[in-house]
């Protein structure tokens, strides 16, 4: 199971600026998104909007991208 | 493996009803009998059997296996490609051909990755295009084999159900990486571009690169490790704006490519280390110029020579490709 919506590293996964060793293109592509997203507009809207994002593609993929899953939650 | 076939030997796999991915000249794809196969027009092609070749004769297939047997097929016009993930299908990938120098390649590459649901499940694909000698008379074309469907301003896509214990999976073989020069940033996306940031500052784009850059090296950005090239088109001397192929974005840093040294050998030493034998793959047409293709080959891996690849978003000088594997 992957963690709630609501746990606090959804969204250190969408703001911090580490680049985490990642095996999915898909994964990288759209962490990329959501970031550069935040660092163009850093408001609480489009936080909460990376993290949607974030854990709506994650939920929709969790059995084809379980090792970076294990990567990013391992890490924070 | 042969890859590339005769229209008549194409026509007899439609007719034996055989679900095809195809590339060819739009000559040879307007011969074919309605069917379960999907294309886009090229004339180039990286072949086992023949290397790099161009003809307007032969079209490449790929026999889908015969594990898929559920897939959709729709065109989507520039207002409906914000609507492809929502055709994705619950286990599959989905494979599109969008027209070279169409609106919907434009509206594609700039806006994909805010579609909703973009990355749930893979999308592979390519930018059809024409013999470059008439570039200016003949356009690209995609076509939908099954109603016969053929433009040159809509994207096709065929989107396919896997197997339960099967999941595609899609990734790219590119060789260049981002050089050691300036840092180029821009205030704003789009794919003809005058003014940037170079180290932080603002600095006339056509001037830099018209100065002292290679046009053959793509500028790189680094995706978290993942490295996507946007290729420079034409330098518009009358315009003085540099043209890509692919936009850039703001918010995103690029650099200037390292040159590659030797295409053939580097490939094949990538081509080692991935150890993939994909369902489809295909590779870009500036690859196959700049580092003289024709009559080389990529190891085992084979496919059109495209006006742009797409994994997800647009690409440029890339090869993309999609495996099956087990879950």
């Amino acid at each position: 199971m992957i963690p709630e919506k609501n746990d606090s590293r959804w969204k250190e996964i969408v703001t911090t600026a580490t680049v985490f060793p990642l095996h999915g293109l898909a994964t990288k592509m759209l962490l990329m998104r959501v970031r550069t997203m935040i660092k163009l507009d850093p408001s609480p809207q489009k936080v909460d909007e990376a993290i949607k994002i974030t854990y709506d593609f994650f939920s929709k993929n969790e059995e084809t991208l379980k090792n970076d899953l294990a990567i990013l939650f391992r890490k924070n | 493996m042969k890859t590339l076939y005769t229209v008549s030997e194409v026509s007899t796999m439609i007719n034996n009803g055989e679900t095809l991915l195809l590339s060819g000249d739009e000559r040879a794809l307007t011969n074919l009998p309605k069917g379960k196969w999907i294309a886009g027009t090229t004339p180039y092609f990286m072949s086992e059997e023949k290397g790099g070749i161009f003809t307007h004769d032969e079209i490449q297939v790929v026999k889908l296996p015969s594990m898929i047997t559920d897939f959709t097929m729709k065109t989507y016009s520039v207002n409906e490609l914000k609507n492809i993930p929502k055709d994705y299908l619950p286990n599959g990938f989905s494979y599109i051909i969008i027209p070279a120098f169409s609106d919907a390649l434009i509206n594609f590459a700039k806006d994909c990755s805010s579609y909703e649901g973009l990355f749930d499940r893979p999308l592979i694909g390519w930018v059809s295009g024409v013999d470059l000698a008439e570039v200016e008379k003949s356009k690209a074309k995609v076509i939908d084999g099954m109603t016969g469907e053929i433009t040159d301003s809509k994207a096709v896509v065929m989107h396919l159900n896997l197997p339960a214990d099967k999941y595609a999976k899609i990734n790219k073989i590119n060789l260049f990486k981002q050089g050691n020069g300036d840092s180029i940033t821009f205030n704003s996306p789009g794919f003809e571009i005058s003014e940037c940031k170079v180290n932080g500052i603002d600095t006339n784009f056509y001037d830099y690169i018209s100065s002292h850059i290679d046009t053959k090296l793509p500028l790189v950005a680094d995706y978290m490790g993942a490295m996507i090239n946007v290729s420079i088109q034409d330098i518009d001397t009358v315009s003085k704006k540099i043209i890509l192929f692919a936009p850039v974005f703001p918010g995103i840093e690029y650099k200037i490519a390292k040159p590659v040294a030797d295409y053939e050998k580097e490939f094949a030493a990538e081509l080692s280390k991935a150890n993939i034998s994909p369902l489809f793959s295909c590779n870009c047409i500036l690859n196959y110029h700049y580092a003289h293709l024709e009559g080389k080959t990529t190891g085992h891996i084979v496919g059109p020579m495209t006006f742009g690849e797409i994994a997800y978003m647009l690409l440029n000088q890339t090869m993309v490709y999609v495996t099956l594997e087990d879950k």
